[in-house]
C-alpha cells in the first residue's frame, strides 16, 4: 500500500468496484483520510456524532506530535470497539459486517469501527412456542441480540461463546454458546470439527446447519434440538449442551438433542408437576395416534374388523355401504386432501383463512362423503390423526411421513405390516446417537436419574441432576434438597 | 462394555417367556394333557439350577468372554467347538419364535395369508433387529420389557378369570416316564439361561455381578409360565392340542371381549414384540458365535446366512407346524437337552482350567520378571569414588 491513490483504489477493488461502498474524504491536519463503509448496515447516528466528530477534534490537537492514527484511536475508542487491520479478508469481513474502515495518509494500519446499525425485528413472541406462563421472549433474526438474550441470563464467567463463520459467499456468522465448566467438551470439538469441515457457498438458516452437520446414514429423524425461546436454551445449556446460534436466523440449535425433549414444552417448567406429567401423557398417546391411527383403521377394514365390538362393526359398515374405494385408497386419498388444505392454509393470505375452511371442511368434505367418495370414519380419523400430528409441532414433518408409510403398511399387510414396521422404526430408533448421547435415553438406555424428567415430571426440588445421558461434566445441579416444608421460620406449623 | 445389568436381565426374560407360551403349551398338553404344566415346572427348575453355574461361571470370568476363556483352557480348537454348538443352539432357538409369529398372522390373525411372501418381510425385520449391535438390542429389549410384560399379565388375567381351575385336578396321577420324555422331547424350548455364556465379559456390572435378580426372575417367570399353563388347560381341556397358540388364545373368552371386541389381540400383538425380540436375539448371539469360529469380520453377512438359513426352514423344510415340530422335537431330544445339562458343567470346568492356567502364566511371568532383574549386573562403583578410595589407602 504505497501512495494514497494506490490504497483507496484497492479497497475499492476487494469490492469489486460495489457501487454500495461509499468513500468519504477528509482532509485534517495536512493528510488525507478516507473513510469506507456501506451506508445501509452503519449507525448513521454513531457515525455522525461519533467518527465525523473525532476526526473534526483532530484539528484542535494539530500541534501535538502524535501520530494522527493514535490520536484517532484514542478519540474513536470511546464510540464503539475499534481494532487495526490490513488484510484485505479482515477489511472485507468489517465492511460488510457493517464497520467504517479509516485510512489515514502514509500509514500502513487501517482503523476498524464497529458502527454496525443495519434494521432488525424487534424481540416478539415466537408463533410456534407461545406459553400462558413464562417469558415470552423469543429470538431473532440478528446472532448479536441473540447472545445478549442468553447472556442477560447466565450471568456468569463460565459461559464460552466460541465464533466460526460458515459459507463461502454468505459468511454466515455461527456462536456455539454452551458453560465450559458443565459441558461434554467432546460435544464442542465434534461440533466445531463438523462446522469447519462444512464447504457451503451460503447458510441462509439454521436449517441449512441442522443438515449438514448430521451424518447421511440416518437423516430421517433430526440429531439437534432446536428453539427459538432463550429461556428454553438457557435451560438447555444448563443441563450441558451446546447451543448454536446462526446469523439470521430466529431457531437457534442445541446439541446433543435426545427425542423425548420434543415431549417437552416451554409451558411445562411453569406448571404443576402433576399437570404437566398429565399434557405428557396425552402427548404421548396423541404421537402414536398421529403414526399408527390411519393405518391401523385400514388394517382393521381389510382383515381385522373382528376385532371390533359388534355394535360398532355394524354401524361401521353402515356407514361405509356403497363405498367403491377399497379402505387404504380411501385414507390416502383423505390424508392426500387433508395435506393439500395444510399447504393452502399455510401460503393463503390470512383473510381467505375463513373462506379456505369453509371449503375444505364443509364443501368439500360433505360433498365427497355424499358423493360416495369417502366416508365419515375415514374423515374422523384422519382428523384426529391431523390434528393430533401438531401435538408435537417439532415433529410433525416425521410424523407425518411416518403416518402415509405405515397407512399403505397397514393396507397391504393389516397389522402384521405395523407390527413390524414399528419394531424397525423402533430398532431404529434405539440404535440413534445425537453426539455421544442416546437418542432414546432416558428409556433405552435406561437412566433412573433423568426420568424425574420424563414421561412424569418431579417438582424442581427433586431434580438435584443433570441430565447423565448427556455425558457432561458437572452432574450436580442442586446441593441441597430443599422441600417447602410449609410451616412458619421456626419449623412450628 | 455391551450391555447393562438391567438390560441383560430384561433380554433373559423375554426370550425366557416369548417362546414358552406360543405353540409349546399346545404340544405339551398332548402328551400330558392336565399334567403338562409340571414339564414347565420341572424344566424350569432344571434351568433355575443351571442358571446357577451360568452364574457362578460368569462371576469367575476375570472380565474375559467365553470364547477367551475356552481358548486360555483348550486351545483354539477347542474354543471354536463349543462356539459351534452354542451356535447351532442359539440358530435353533431362533426358529421357534419365527414360527410362533408365523403361526400367529398366516393362521390366527388373517383369513388368508401368502406367507411365503410376508415371511420374507419377517426374515428383513429379524435381519434388521439381530444385525443391531448387542447394546442397541439390549435397549430394544429395555423399551419394550414392560409393554410385554403388561401385555402378559392382562391376558393371563382375562384367561386366569374365565378358567375353570378343577379340569386341571388331580394334579400327580402320572408316570415319572412319561414326564421325563416330554421334558426331552421339547428340551429345545428351555435352556434360555445358555445366553449368559455369550454375554459374558461383556455386561457392566459396576462391581456387582449378575446375581439374585436374575434368579428371582427366572424363577418367577418358571411359576407364572407353569400357571398359564393351568390356566390355559382349564380353558380348552381335551381341546388344547389344536389351540395354536397360549398367548392368542387363552384370553378368547373374556366377557370384557363381549363389549369391547377383542381388544385383547391388541395385547397380543404387544406381546408378540418380544418374539421378534427373541429371535434377534438369538440370531445375533448365533452369528456372534460364527463370527469367532469362522473369523469373519462383518457379522452383516452371517447375520444374512443365517436369516436365510431360518426362511429356508420355515418355508420349504417344516412345511406344516407338525412336520417343524417332529424336527424340533428331534433336535430337542438329543442335542439341546445335552446343551442344557452338559454345557454349563464343561464351561466351568473349563474356566477352572483357564483361571489356574492364567495364574500359572502370571506367575511363571513374574518369576521371569524377578529374575531378569537379578541376573543384571550390578553397577559399577563410580569413578569419584574408586579415586576417593584409592586416596584414602
Amino acid at each position: 500500500m504505497a501512495t494514497k491513490k494506490d490504497i483507496t483504489q484497492k479497497i475499492l477493488d476487494l469490492f469489486n468496484k460495489n457501487a454500495e461502498v461509499v468513500v468519504r474524504k477528509f482532509f485534517v491536519c495536512e493528510k488525507h483520510i478516507n473513510l469506507f463503509f456501506i451506508d445501509c448496515l452503519i449507525n448513521k447516528e454513531l457515525f455522525a456524532s461519533g467518527i465525523i466528530g473525532g476526526i473534526n477534534k483532530l484539528e484542535e490537537s494539530k500541534g501535538s506530535k502524535e501520530k494522527i492514527i493514535d490520536k484517532l484511536e484514542k478519540e474513536l475508542i470511546a464510540v464503539s470497539t475499534i481494532k487495526r487491520i490490513k488484510e484485505e479478508k479482515e477489511i472485507q469481513e468489517e465492511i460488510f459486517n457493517g464497520g467504517v474502515i479509516i485510512q489515514i495518509e502514509g500509514e500502513e494500519w487501517l482503523l476498524a469501527v464497529n458502527t454496525a446499525g443495519y434494521s432488525k425485528r424487534a424481540i416478539t413472541e415466537p408463533p410456534t412456542a407461545s406459553v400462558v406462563r413464562g417469558p415470552r421472549e423469543g429470538f431473532i433474526e440478528d446472532i448479536e441480540t441473540n447472545i445478549s438474550l442468553i447472556r442477560r441470563r447466565l450471568k456468569t464467567p463460565s459461559l464460552a461463546i466460541k465464533r466460526l463463520t460458515v459459507g463461502e459467499r454468505t459468511n454466515t456468522s455461527i456462536a456455539l454458546v454452551y458453560l465450559d465448566d458443565i459441558v461434554n467438551h467432546k460435544v464442542v470439538k465434534e461440533l466445531e470439527k463438523n462446522i469447519k469441515s462444512i464447504d457451503i457457498d451460503g447458510v441462509i438458516d439454521s436449517y441449512y446447519l441442522e443438515e449438514l452437520l448430521t451424518k447421511s446414514s440416518s437423516k430421517f429423524f433430526k440429531k439437534l434440538g432446536n428453539t427459538e425461546k432463550p429461556d428454553v436454551l438457557t435451560a438447555k445449556i444448563l443441563e450441558g449442551r451446546v447451543g448454536i446460534i446462526v446469523d439470521g436466523s430466529p431457531i437457534v440449535l442445541s446439541a446433543p438433542f435426545i427425542l423425548f425433549e420434543d415431549m417437552q414444552s416451554p409451558g411445562d417448567y411453569y406448571d404443576i408437576p402433576q399437570r404437566t406429567s398429565f399434557v405428557r401423557f396425552v402427548r404421548f398417546v396423541g404421537l402414536i395416534l398421529a403414526i399408527l391411527l390411519p393405518g391401523m383403521y385400514v388394517a382393521l377394514q381389510s382383515y381385522h374388523y373382528r376385532v371390533l365390538p359388534i355394535n360398532f362393526l355394524i354401524s361401521l359398515l353402515s356407514s361405509i355401504e356403497g363405498i367403491s374405494f377399497p379402505p387404504i385408497l380411501e385414507i390416502l386419498f383423505v390424508l392426500f386432501l387433508f395435506e393439500i388444505l395444510n399447504e393452502a392454509s399455510v401460503r393463503m393470505p390470512k383473510q381467505l383463512g375463513m373462506a379456505l375452511s369453509i371449503i375444505g371442511a364443509l364443501v368439500l368434505g360433505d360433498t365427497a362423503v355424499q358423493a360416495g367418495i369417502i366416508t365419515p370414519p375415514s374423515i374422523v380419523v384422519v382428523a384426529i390423526s391431523g390434528i393430533t400430528l401438531y401435538i408435537i409441532p417439532n415433529e410433525s414433518s416425521e410424523a407425518s411421513l411416518l403416518r402415509t408409510l405405515f397407512t399403505i403398511v397397514g393396507g397391504v399387510a393389516g397389522f402384521y405390516g405395523i407390527f413390524l414396521g414399528f419394531i424397525i422404526l423402533a430398532t431404529h430408533l434405539v440404535s440413534i446417537q445425537s453426539y455421544f448421547a442416546p437418542y432414546m435415553a432416558p428409556y433405552a438406555p435406561s437412566v433412573d436419574i433423568d426420568k424425574k424428567d420424563g414421561f412424569t415430571k418431579k417438582p424442581l426440588s427433586y431434580m438435584s441432576t443433570r441430565p447423565q445421558s448427556l455425558r457432561i461434566k458437572n452432574i450436580i445441579r442442586q446441593r441441597s434438597k430443599t422441600k417447602s416444608q410449609g410451616g412458619n421460620a421456626d419449623g412450628v406449623n | 462394555m455391551e450391555l447393562t445389568k438391567r438390560q441383560a436381565l430384561f433380554l433373559i426374560t423375554i426370550c425366557f417367556v416369548a417362546n414358552k407360551v406360543q405353540r409349546l403349551p399346545s404340544l405339551v398338553s398332548s402328551a400330558l394333557g392336565r399334567h403338562g404344566f409340571l414339564v414347565f415346572f420341572a424344566m424350569g427348575v432344571i434351568d433355575v439350577l443351571f442358571l446357577l453355574l451360568a452364574l457362578l461361571f460368569n462371576k469367575n470370568n476375570r472380565g474375559k468372554t467365553t470364547y477367551q476363556i475356552c481358548k486360555t483352557a483348550g486351545g483354539k480348537f477347542y474354543a471354536k467347538i463349543i462356539y459351534v454348538l452354542l451356535g447351532i443352539y442359539y440358530l435353533a432357538n431362533a426358529l421357534l419364535p419365527y414360527e410362533a409369529v408365523h403361526d400367529l398372522f398366516a393362521n390366527i390373525l388373517f383369513d388368508f395369508l401368502s406367507w411365503e411372501t410376508y415371511s420374507l418381510v419377517f426374515a428383513i425385520t429379524v435381519f434388521f433387529v439381530a444385525n443391531r449391535r448387542l447394546k442397541n438390542i439390549g435397549r430394544l429389549g429395555e423399551i419394550f420389557y414392560y409393554t410385554i410384560a403388561l401385555s402378559f399379565i392382562v391376558l393371563l388375567v382375562l384367561g386366569a378369570t374365565t378358567t375353570n381351575y378343577q379340569r386341571t385336578l388331580p394334579f400327580a396321577d402320572l408316570e415319572a416316564k412319561m414326564l421325563i420324555d416330554t421334558c426331552l422331547t421339547y428340551s429345545l424350548w428351555f435352556g434360555d439361561f445358555l445366553i449368559i455364556y455369550m454375554i459374558v465379559g461383556k455386561v457392566k456390572e459396576d462391581g456387582k455381578k449378575l446375581g439374585w435378580q436374575i434368579i428371582l426372575m427366572y424363577s418367577i417367570c418358571v411359576i407364572v409360565i407353569s400357571f398359564a399353563y393351568i390356566v390355559f388347560y382349564g380353558l380348552y381341556e381335551h381341546l388344547s392340542p389344536s389351540q395354536n397358540s397360549l398367548i392368542s388364545s387363552i384370553s378368547q373368552f373374556s366377557l370384557l371381549n363381549l363389549e369391547i371386541g377383542r381388544i385383547d389381540w391388541f395385547f397380543v400383538l404387544f406381546f408378540q414384540i418380544g418374539t421378534v425380540v427373541a429371535s434377534g436375539v438369538y440370531l445375533h448371539l448365533a452369528s456372534q458365535s460364527f463370527q469367532e469360529v469362522f473369523g469373519i469380520k462383518d457379522k452383516k453377512y452371517i447375520v444374512l446366512v443365517l436369516v436365510a438359513l431360518i426362511y429356508i426352514a420355515d418355508i420349504f423344510v417344516f412345511k406344516s407346524i407338525q412336520e417343524g415340530v417332529s424336527i424340533i422335537a428331534f433336535i430337542s431330544k438329543y442335542f439341546a437337552i445335552s446343551m442344557i445339562l452338559f454345557m454349563p458343567i464343561i464351561l466351568l470346568i473349563t474356566e477352572i482350567v483357564a483361571n489356574k492356567k492364567t495364574l500359572k502364566k502370571y506367575n511363571f511371568d513374574k518369576y521371569q520378571i524377578l529374575y531378569q532383574k537379578n541376573k543384571q549386573p550390578q553397577k559399577e562403583p563410580r569413578k569419584e569414588l574408586k579415586e576417593k578410595e584409592a586416596v584414602s589407602e
